[in-house]
């Protein structure tokens, strides 16, 4: 099914072959890139915010953003260690318990943007603090630490020591939002509807159902990033993480994503994480400090941002609009 | 008054203008004098490249190659180079600001042009009041402009370009919402401008508007000039003929009378407030009617009702005898009613995206399996759907915005097509597009009302309703005020019929 534009087919080309220059540079100026040891870390490191980064993406499609996605995680997981905390017999509800929290909270989004119209960066700008106020009111400020050993196993445990758990969970994460992207009616209406939502409504695209539909899946794996950076780190606190949201959406533009909607793949974002990552394991391995990465990406979503709209691909204005209405 | 005019040097020159909207391409080759004292009619049918071209002399939209010359002085990309230039542009709207006075809008655009920094009151006030006095019209100039009727708001657009200097003003089908009474007015202060050497340009396509007003006429028809000259060497036939490029648009297709059958959907006492009011309206299978009204009639919201895009406040619609709500227009598509939105471009199509998923959208149902999209199906369905409405295109997969419009149109017909509607509602069907496949699009529909569909048009196009419908209604400022079968009706009886006035 080749349903995407011939541009964004190009366009991944050569963001293939960014992501298959920066690793070949690398590994041949840094002796430490190429190392198990560093390949393994990676692999434990991006797909925390891969998730994340995959979590927004459906609700760029749209033509819309989902900014509290990492407060979000954050309260799924607060939600998760207080359960487990508090009743050890009661610790196999810690996990559902913070999916449904995450999807509660991104159906919340969808409600605030279908139903009350608020354009999406405003609204999800809201809900972000108030996701992250309820996360300091339940934890009061400092992170909830010391959870059981069996959960912080999973966020070490590599399958036969090669592949790590986290890099399993991003990888079926990717396979079934491509799936559904791509294989069902809903992502294809929504990937209409991000295109045109006046055309979507006489089209019979029920634009709301679609919208909650859509934020809920968000919050959902974006809940899921809470989970492991959980198991990952040993605590929940209510602001991890803070840097991780321009970073996702630093992503989601060089994966190809039209910030205007209509466009957008999960291989774009596969490839844009692991350049990502490859560029900031590389500058650490090259004794960079942590403070010139932050440098690096702001610069790079400058420059792809500007490449882009230099050559008319890009509208950004939508983000700031309601929902055209048909007169 | 021509010859004078021929004398005069020339205020706007526009040579070879040329433009294309990705590989459709607008307008080909135009250019467009306008002398001192001039009223030039801009004549064409809806898609002609009436607007692109006034949005390039205006400098609102860059042309791609050609020259635009006002007064002398060369323009480029440039709207406020153009109105300090001279030049006004009055749109069909207007663009006043409703929520403040009359002088204040009269005094805006020369506050701008004059970049003042500080709001001066008096001084705009007294210009405001005093360019009235110049057209002699009494408007209270502190007067809210959204409590003035259409035809005071008219004169205000004109006053604010008059207070601005203009030399010409372009005005966007000016005589559209006005009583013959106020067309009057409006012709008595344009005579009293243009002596005192103001060049009016008309853009319509109107003929009764166009033979009242102007002293020459230009006329574009898919993009470029087809004739031009002194309004004396035409008549309502050859101009006719001019804008549409054949005067066989209006014959009627042949088609076997359908049997009378009960109606698939009426409306009773239909009304919705400020738009439309007591419409009653039956549509059956087999049959063609068409719904005429000019822009404002209440034609549109008729027919977004009818989709349950608005909802009606009051009166009954029945399906097969029962009463219905849509609650919204899924709830219409699900009653078996499809709609063709009266622009193309931004409320019907996925312009970017492909056609394979601008035709399946609406039935993507038909091809699920187990919850999952088979892929193969839906585009052999599409690939179906493309031949079988002759669709020019070598594959579904292109974007829609690389067909012509005609294509374009095939294409959401072809959308709602596939689910097999029992009523078809489509809001100006051939707008903007080329003659040939306008021809074609009429043939379509009537083959698809004899296959048992009951198909409504909403549509300004009087020769379309002729050519196509069974019955016409025709519809004037909210009204159903007339009822005819098209066998019995010839062009210029209904056209009378359409502009005439409220009788409310």
């Amino acid at each position: 099914m080749n349903a995407r534009q011939d541009t964004t087919n190009s366009y991944l080309k050569s963001l293939a072959v960014l992501t298959v220059l920066i690793f070949a540079v690398l590994a041949v100026t840094s002796p430490s890139f190429l190392t198990a040891t560093n390949l393994n870390s990676m692999g434990f490191q991006f797909p925390e915010f891969g998730l994340l980064a995959l979590a927004v993406l459906p609700t760029m499609i749209s033509g819309g953003i989902d900014l509290s996605v990492v407060a979000t995680a954050n309260l799924a997981a607060i939600t998760a260690a207080v359960i487990m905390k508090a009743a050890p017999e009661l610790a196999w509800l810690a996990v559902p318990a913070a999916l449904a929290v995450g999807t509660a909270c991104g159906a919340f989004n969808g409600f605030l943007i279908a139903y009350l119209r608020l354009p999406p960066i405003l609204a999800t700008l809201g809900t972000m603090q108030l996701f992250a106020g309820f996360g300091i009111a339940i934890t009061r400020g400092p992170a909830i630490t010391g959870l059981p050993d069996w959960y912080t196993a999973f966020g070490n445990w590599s399958i036969g020591g090669v592949l790590p758990l986290p890099l399993l969970l991003f990888a079926i994460v990717a396979v079934a939002l491509s799936v559904l992207l791509r294989r069902t009616p809903v992502g294809l209406r929504l990937r209409l509807f991000g295109a045109n939502p006046v055309a979507a409504k006489f089209a019979g695209i029920r634009e709301r159902g679609l919208l909650i539909r859509i934020y809920a899946i968000t919050g959902f794996i974006a809940a899921l990033a809470g989970l492991v950076v959980l198991a990952r780190v040993n605590s929940a606190n209510a602001d991890y993480g803070s840097s991780y949201l321009l970073l996702v959406i630093l992503i989601n533009i060089l994966a190809g994503v039209s910030p205007a909607g209509g466009f957008g793949t999960v291989a774009g974002v596969m490839l844009a994480v692991i350049s990502l990552q490859f560029i900031s394991s590389g500058l650490n391995s090259l004794s960079f400090s942590a403070f010139s990465r932050d440098l690096f990406f702001g610069g790079l979503l400058v420059a792809v941002m500007s490449l882009r709209a230099a050559t008319g691909s890009s509208g950004f204005a939508t983000l700031f609009q309601r929902k055209a209405k048909p007169s | 008054m021509t010859l004078e005019a021929e004398d005069k040097p020339a205020v706007l020159e526009m040579r070879t203008i040329r433009k294309a909207y990705g590989p459709v391409r607008v307008l080909a080759d135009v250019s467009l004098s306008l002398a001192e004292g001039e009223v030039r009619c801009l004549a064409g049918e809806n898609g002609s490249g009436k607007s692109t071209l006034i949005k390039i002399l205006s400098g609102v939209v860059g042309a791609d190659a050609g020259t635009v010359t006002i007064a002398g002085r060369p323009q480029g990309n440039d709207a406020k180079a153009a109105i300090s230039a001279g030049l006004s542009v009055i749109y069909q709207d207007f663009s006043l600001f409703p929520n403040l006075t009359v002088w204040e809008n009269i005094g805006f655009l020369a506050a701008v042009t004059a970049g003042d920094t500080l709001h001066r009151r008096s001084a705009r006030r007294a210009l405001a009041t005093e360019t009235l006095k110049r057209m002699r019209v009494e408007i209270d100039p502190d007067t809210p402009v959204e409590r003035l009727p259409v035809a005071s708001k008219q004169l205000v657009a004109i006053a604010r370009a008059l207070a601005n200097n203009a030399r010409i003003i372009v005005m966007d089908e000016p005589t559209t919402a006005l009583t013959r009474s106020e067309v009057a007015r409006l012709l008595e202060i344009v005579g009293a401008l243009r002596d005192e050497g103001v060049a009016f340009l008309f853009v319509s396509h109107k003929i009764e508007e166009v033979f009242a007003i102007c002293d020459t006429i230009t006329v574009l028809r898919d993009g470029r000039v087809v004739v031009e000259g002194p309004i004396q060497e035409f008549d309502a036939a050859s101009l006719v003929e001019a804008m549409t490029g054949r005067s066989i648009d209006s014959r009627r297709l042949p088609r076997i009378q359908a049997e009378p059958t009960a109606p698939f959907l009426s409306a009773r006492k239909l009304g919705r407030r400020g738009e439309y009011t007591d419409v009653d309206i039956d549509l059956r299978p087999g049959e063609i009617v068409s719904v005429v009204g000019l822009l404002g009639s209440g034609r549109t919201e008729l027919a977004l009702t009818l989709f349950g895009t608005l909802t009606a406040d009051e009166g009954r619609i029945e399906i097969g005898g029962l009463p219905v709500v849509f609650a919204s227009e899924s709830d219409a598509i699900d009653h078996g009613i499809a709609y063709v939105p009266e622009d193309r471009l931004t409320e019907g199509l996925f312009l970017n995206q492909t056609i394979r998923d601008n035709i399946v959208v609406s039935s993507l149902e038909k091809n699920l399996r187990a919850g999952f999209i088979d892929a193969r199906a839906l585009a052999q369905r599409a690939r179906d759907a493309v031949k079988a409405l002759r669709i020019k295109t070598p594959d579904v997969s292109p974007s829609v915005a690389t067909l012509s419009g005609g294509n374009q149109q095939r294409v959401v017909l072809a959308r709602w097509m596939e689910r097999d509607p029992k009523l078809m509602i489509l809001n100006g069907p051939t707008v903007g597009v080329d003659v040939g496949s306008k021809r074609e699009i009429h043939e379509l529909l009537v083959a698809l009302s004899r296959s048992g569909k009951a198909v409504m048009v909403v549509t300004d196009d009087i020769s379309e309703a002729i050519a196509l419908s069974d019955t016409i209604l025709v519809m004037v400022r909210g009204k159903i005020t007339g009822r005819f079968d098209a066998n019995d009706v010839d062009e210029d009886q209904l056209y009378n019929e359409v502009i005439k006035e409220g009788r409310a």
